[in-house]
């Protein structure tokens, strides 16, 4: 059962405030504090209701309680067939993960369950020992904030290397790939691991944390005709992006969306394979790359 | 009813936020639901599950909702929020961290004991005392050992229960759980035990990320539950062509998940003629469970034949298959669209046929559907030869019509 109140955000909520009554700790202050972090918006009304009235009977009136340990809850057997599950994915070799303790449990499915019909067919090799070492020597700068000297072969096929300060490891689903994001040169530098010769974490700490930086977005304005359920496939297909749709009469409608600049060729070809059912507005360079390649189509095709 | 934030069940509110996230440019007065109330009670929960990622739009229509953000920049799944909204009653809450305070001791206790320490150590703390009875009890219990988190034995004519053991060290699973959390189709367990946990440094992230099939997760529980178990599902799926749900009895094959599309579908078979289907997961409003089938693996063997020719979803075994051919200009220095053709060719292949033409060459069940992906190599096409005429007509007056579109004929 998937759903089921004991994985709730109210159940885990109360389980905090039990543990700060234990402590002869609860405030009304850090009910409002807990309820708002642990559960939503308006859950602090009725949890601080259903305490003091006793509804709940497991904290009076005093914000004292009968509980005497810490609330724990043993895994339940979903969690733990689930667990099991991303055991037997090709992409758990790359955690370090205990093998012992789920012996006997039967996975909720397995990867042969699942067919990624679209996915490119040049991901990552995830059993490569190599791989497995550089994607940990990865994460493990990114957590302590040290620095890599990388050596990498360049989409361009140039072998390159340098120092790096890895910030995070981004996973695309579609490419099936990993990349660490580096801070470059006031920008983001993505290398794709798949693509890295070596890794070497340095002892070079950097104090303050880790700096996330932004990448630079731009707006794309498409107008949509809705024919063939060009709507539907396309707000499935542009879910990703930050957007707004508009209704602008019964069969046309305004999109807007954020994307990343990096990403425009991308996003570009994503936008040509609804045809003529998506018309780009703005912004005017990507309308003029597009008719471009229209232009060009025009002169070429054999018809 | 008095508005509450939990739900009892997830049908009703899977398909606001699936329009809310999906669409979002309806106004209240265009949903179908029961009552102008349903809708206002709705969107209110969506509000306070999902904070400021629910936006509003004023316009001539009304006011539109519509639930907004990057995936990209989104490392927790947001909604993943709703799938803690369960309700419960005031005697589920009470008991449950009571029996579990009691069981902690990870001893052996029965059904009488535990209502006598119920009452004398824990409800008597209070001014007006809940009353339990012995069959409320039992039936938390039946629950709770069902869900693993007890066990039960039985002596003579007693039962005795004690928390399950667990011996997991889930600190070690920590990164696992993280990025699983995220990628896996049932993703929000792994949520469920990062509830467990101090909250951590952000270091992953994830790119084309279509977090809102989240709210199919009980769907995909079970497909992929009879898929697993090799067993017949009935299920109720409904057709926004004919406005209608309609019940089917199938035997869950694959699920098959698009990377690109954001769409998730169930390929099957139906369990009594010879009748194959796919099913949209979104457009899906239950499923059953059955019997398992004892012909499984060899309708399976079947449809894997089946699937060697198909290019997204569709086919149809008794229809001749189509063969495809195109031609695309490549320059010699353009070796990325060569990478392009060999990782996106699916079941495809091509030749170098002179200096600058490659051919893509394909036979599917169903060329139609390569159309939106032929399009993406627009510039380049040279020449489409189709056994399916409706393909190169289609792709031939798309190129006209987009030309006329932008003023370039």
């Amino acid at each position: 059962m998937i759903f089921h109140e004991i994985y709730g955000c109210y159940y885990n909520a109360v389980a905090r405030l039990i543990r700060l009554a234990i402590d002869g700790e609860l405030t009304e202050e850090k009910i409002y504090t807990i309820a708002s972090e642990s559960a939503y918006g308006e859950s602090f009304l009725t949890i601080s209701e259903a305490i003091r009235s006793q509804e709940w009977q497991l904290i009076d009136a005093n914000l004292q309680t009968p509980i005497l340990n810490p609330p724990k809850m043993p895994l339940t057997v979903l969690e733990k067939r689930w667990l099991k599950t991303i055991l037997t994915d090709k992409r758990a070799g790359l955690f370090s993960i205990p093998k012992q303790g789920l012996e006997d449990v039967e996975p909720l499915f397995t990867p042969e369950d699942i067919v990624h019909f679209d996915r490119y067919l040049d991901g990552d090799d995830y059993t490569s020992p190599d791989y497995i070492r550089i994607f940990r020597t990865a994460l493990s700068a990114v957590k302590e904030h040290k620095k890599i000297r990388v050596s990498f072969v360049s989409g361009a096929g140039r072998k390159r290397s340098g120092i790096f300060l890895p910030t995070q490891i981004e996973y695309s689903d579609k490419e099936d790939k990993f990349r660490i994001l580096c801070v470059g040169n006031r920008e983001i530098r993505s290398i794709n691991i798949g693509r890295i010769l070596s890794c070497e974490k340095l002892e070079d700490c950097v104090s303050g944390g880790p700096q996330i930086l932004k990448r630079k977005k731009e707006r794309l304005v498409l107008e949509l005709t809705d024919e063939k359920s060009a709507l539907e496939r396309a707000m499935m297909k542009f879910a990703h992006f930050k957007k707004e749709v508009e209704r602008l009469d019964e069969h046309t409608y305004r999109v807007e969306l954020e994307y990343d600049k990096e990403d425009e060729t991308d996003v570009l070809i994503q936008v040509m394979s609804f045809g003529r059912f998506v018309k780009v507005l703005e912004p005017e360079a990507f309308k003029k790359n597009l008719c471009d390649r229209i232009s060009r189509q025009l002169s070429i095709l054999e018809w | 009813m008095a508005y509450s934030e939990l739900i009892k069940n997830f049908d009703h509110i899977r398909g606001y936020m699936q329009e809310f996230f999906i669409y979002g440019f309806k106004s209240r007065d265009e949903y179908d639901a029961k009552s102008a109330r349903s809708y206002d009670n709705e969107r209110r929960r969506i509000q306070s599950y999902l904070g400021e990622l629910v936006s509003f739009r004023q316009n001539a229509s009304g006011k539109n909702v519509f639930i907004s953000l990057d995936g990209r920049g989104t490392t927790h799944n947001p909604l993943y929020k709703a799938f803690k909204a369960k309700s419960f009653t005031n005697k589920d809450i009470t008991l449950h961290f009571i029996v579990m305070d009691i069981l902690a001791d990870e001893e052996d206790h029965s059904l009488k004991e535990l209502i006598q320490i119920i009452d004398e150590e824990y409800l008597s703390f209070f001014e007006k005392p809940m009353c339990f009875d012995e069959s409320t009890l039992r039936k938390k219990l039946k629950e709770y050992e069902q869900l693993g988190l007890i066990d039960c034995r039985k002596e003579g004519k007693t039962l005795y229960y004690r928390l399950a053991r667990d011996e997991i060290r889930l600190e070690a699973y920590r990164d696992a759980i993280r990025f699983f959390a995220e990628e896996d189709p049932l993703g929000v367990v792994g949520s469920y035990l990062e509830d467990k946990y101090d909250a951590a440094q952000e270091y992953l992230r994830f790119k084309n990320h279509y977090i809102m099939n989240a709210y199919d997760t009980q769907i995909i529980e079970a497909v992929l539950q009879g898929i697993h178990e090799k067993r017949q599902i009935e299920v109720t799926n409904y057709s926004p062509k004919g406005k209608q749900e309609r019940n089917w009895l199938v035997i869950p094959l694959k699920l098959y998940v698009s990377t690109q599309g954001g769409r998730n579908y169930l390929m099957c078979r139906a369990v009594r003629t010879d009748r194959w289907f796919c099913f949209r997961i979104d457009y899906i409003r239950k499923i059953k469970v059955g019997e398992t089938c004892k012909e499984y693996e060899q309708y399976l063997r079947e449809f894997q034949e089946i699937a060697k020719h198909t290019w997204g979803v569709a086919f149809d075994k008794n229809k001749k298959m189509q063969h495809i051919e195109i031609d695309l200009l490549i320059g010699k220095e353009e070796k990325h669209i060569i990478r392009r053709l060999e990782r996106e060719r699916r079941c495809g292949t091509f030749i170098q046929i002179d200096e600058q033409t490659y051919r893509f060459m394909a036979d599917v069940w169903d060329a139609y559907e390569m159309v939106p992906w032929i399009r993406t190599f627009l510039g380049r096409i040279k020449a489409v030869k189709c056994s399916n005429e409706e393909v190169t007509n289609r792709l031939k007056a798309d190129i006209v019509e987009m030309a006329k579109m932008y003023q370039l004929l």
